[in-house]
């Protein structure tokens, strides 16, 4: 609740003047949007799964950096910074489509109304879709942080020191939060294929 | 859990290699989709920029971080300290130290009997130990109760006593404010009696009633009962009256932003145990009450996706229709339209009304996917409605907008089999 109310008053703050008055502060996110905009893109695309709007999500981050960029201190890893900011947005909107996932229930999305019955959907992008949607269904409870570390090493395939440096913790705690998300996925497909007929 | 035998953990495995594998398809972000990722960028920064012009947007960010400090304080504990002053009619909690609050809210747990949220600044006693009818002395100040049902015979009820007046309470959910020589009571769920020296009404939820009611004035001498034949008035004198409208409510003093934010996380509390209808009686009371309030969008917004919820499909059209009226600037107002257009289209069965929404909807969106939906809405309505020259032409500017748009590959589909 609170979060929505978070995001309903940062929706209303107004932009720092500095920013509001000069295109120099633009130019520069416009610099970091060319050098990060996928990398931030994928970030978001695989943290916050089907369900959420990855492009949405991308401006979200880089609005952040638009107020911010220029009270970062020199020496900031942007890459690693933007990552933070991208996973506090993914969090933020995982929390918000609840409310939103209400509402999806009542009334489900129009593709599955009108075009899959009328119109040949492909099986293999139906069989993608599913996989994905399986996929994060899966890993729903599992904590943030090795939630991370699962998506980002394998489905996105950074190594683990490319993990490491992005979420700054030792590269020792990235395998372990790894090691127990693997075996927390594994345990949740198990009981899921127990489930099924 | 038993160890898997090797060949299960082996399949089991593989199985979990395909998923990943599937999974790890993305979709294409082309360079086009950047391109208008970061013109959204653009436009959203000027959206806020234009949004809050800096002579009023700083005053009026403060107030809302005043509001929002409120809210995210309002799960932390509470220091009390005693105060010497003696409540005026406290009866059972006579030797209990009267406490003031100091921290913006607090919780606190009552055990079996329920939980209150007390406001920053009230001035309140306890009663020292359970007894038959429990009593809270409330001097000034808000508080909020959530009480568990009581039976009336072995519990007694809880009583909710103020300067003014005695609220009585069986089980239910309320607000109490005391503020400036006035005591009301609002009702989220269930209903209270209100018993004041110069007489008592019933207060029923979703309403809201001051000392100053007439209702509780004393009652004028029995009409005849040929006057009341004569009268068309359906509204019998002992029936409980209507909540106030909003003219009466304007008259009220001012309310404080700790009341409105206390009535509205009662309705989010409620949904997050899934108690729609907590949840909806909650916001309706709060847009009661509070029709211009800083999170009267939010609570509009909660009753509407309660009612979809429910499955009250008219009365959520009645509320998307109210919500766009009152807050047509509002950041959800195209989410509230698109949701407008499947109430119309799918429940109700009035396309081209749906049409008519899902348009304004894409006038509204700012943001991609809502604006990538509801094309696509407005094209299928078309559609739908006959209008296949105008389908085509919408699903052409979809594909246009949005090669890798969630309907793209159904669309392309669509449209080379009619060319």
């Amino acid at each position: 609740m609170i979060s929505r109310v978070v995001t309903h008053l940062q929706a209303l703050q107004p932009m720092p003047e500095a920013l509001a008055e000069s295109t120099s502060d633009l130019d520069r996110v416009d610099a970091l949007y060319r050098t990060h905009a996928d990398f931030v893109h994928d970030i978001v695309l695989r943290l916050g799964g089907p369900d959420l709007d990855a492009d949405d999500l991308t401006q979200e981050v880089f609005l952040v950096a638009l107020r911010k960029l220029g009270r970062l201190p020199p020496e900031t890893d942007l890459r690693a910074w933007l990552y933070g900011v991208a996973t506090r947005a993914v969090w933020a909107a995982r929390r918000k489509a609840r409310w939103r996932r209400r509402l999806g229930r009542a009334i489900p999305p129009l593709e599955s109304h009108w075009l899959e019955t009328e119109l040949d959907t492909g099986l293999a992008e139906l069989n993608r879709r599913d996989a994905r949607t399986t996929l994060y269904r899966l890993i729903e409870t599992m904590s943030e942080k090795k939630r991370a570390a699962f998506l980002l090493f394998e489905i996105e395939g950074l190594s683990g020191e490319e993990i490491a440096s992005l979420v700054r913790a030792p590269l020792k705690t990235v395998w372990t939060r790894l090691y127990h998300a693997r075996r927390e996925f594994l345990k949740a497909l198990e009981l899921e294929r127990k489930r099924e007929p | 859990m038993r160890p898997l035998r090797d060949e299960a953990r082996d399949e089991l495995e593989r199985q979990a290699s395909d998923l990943l594998t599937e999974a790890s398809d993305r979709p294409v972000w082309t360079p086009k989709d950047k391109g208008a990722v970061w013109r959204g960028i653009v436009a959203r920064a000027g959206e806020r920029e234009r949004a809050l012009g800096p002579r009023l947007g700083w005053p009026l960010s403060l107030a809302l971080a005043g509001s929002f400090a409120l809210l995210a304080f309002a799960l932390v504990h509470t220091r009390a300290r005693p105060r010497s002053q003696a409540a005026a009619g406290a009866q059972t909690t006579a030797t209990v130290p009267q406490v003031e609050s100091e921290s913006s809210w607090s919780d606190i747990d009552l055990g079996a009997v329920g939980t209150l949220r007390v406001a920053r600044k009230t001035v309140y006693r306890l009663p020292a130990a359970p007894a038959r009818d429990y009593r809270i002395v409330l001097e000034e100040g808000t508080l909020c109760a959530e009480i568990t049902h009581r039976d009336a015979v072995t519990q007694g009820p809880l009583l909710i006593q103020t300067p003014q007046f005695q609220v009585v309470v069986i089980g239910t959910s309320f607000c109490v404010d005391v503020h400036g020589g006035i005591s009301r009571v609002s009702v989220t769920q269930g209903r209270v009696q209100v018993q004041a020296p110069t007489g008592t009404a019933f207060v029923n939820v979703g309403e809201t009633m001051g000392s100053d009611d007439p209702r509780l004035r004393p009652a004028r001498p029995v009409t005849p009962p040929a006057k009341l034949l004569a009268n068309s008035s359906p509204v019998r004198p002992s029936m409980p009256q209507p909540a106030q409208p909003a003219a009466a409510q304007a008259a009220l003093p001012p309310s404080s932003l700790a009341e409105q934010n206390a009535l509205y996380s009662q309705g989010t509390l409620a949904r997050d145990r899934h108690d729609g209808p907590g949840a909806l009686a909650a916001w309706s009371s709060f847009l009661h009450q509070f029709p211009q309030g800083v999170l009267a969008p939010e609570a509009a917004a909660g009753v509407l996706g309660e009612l979809v919820e429910e499955g009250r499909d008219r009365e959520a059209l009645t509320a998307a229709d109210d919500f766009l009226v009152r807050f047509p600037a509002n950041g959800r107002a195209a989410e509230v339209a698109f949701i407008r257009g499947n109430l119309l289209r799918e429940k109700l069965g009035r396309t081209a009304d749906a049409l008519v929404a899902y348009q304004q909807a894409l006038g509204l969106a700012t943001r991609p996917r809502l604006k990538d939906d509801a094309l696509f809405a407005v094209g299928a309505c078309q559609r739908m409605l006959g209008q296949t020259a105008a389908a085509r032409e919408t699903f052409k500017r979809y594909q246009a907008q949005f090669p890798n748009g969630v309907h793209s590959g159904e669309l392309s589909r669509w449209l080379s089999e009619t060319r």
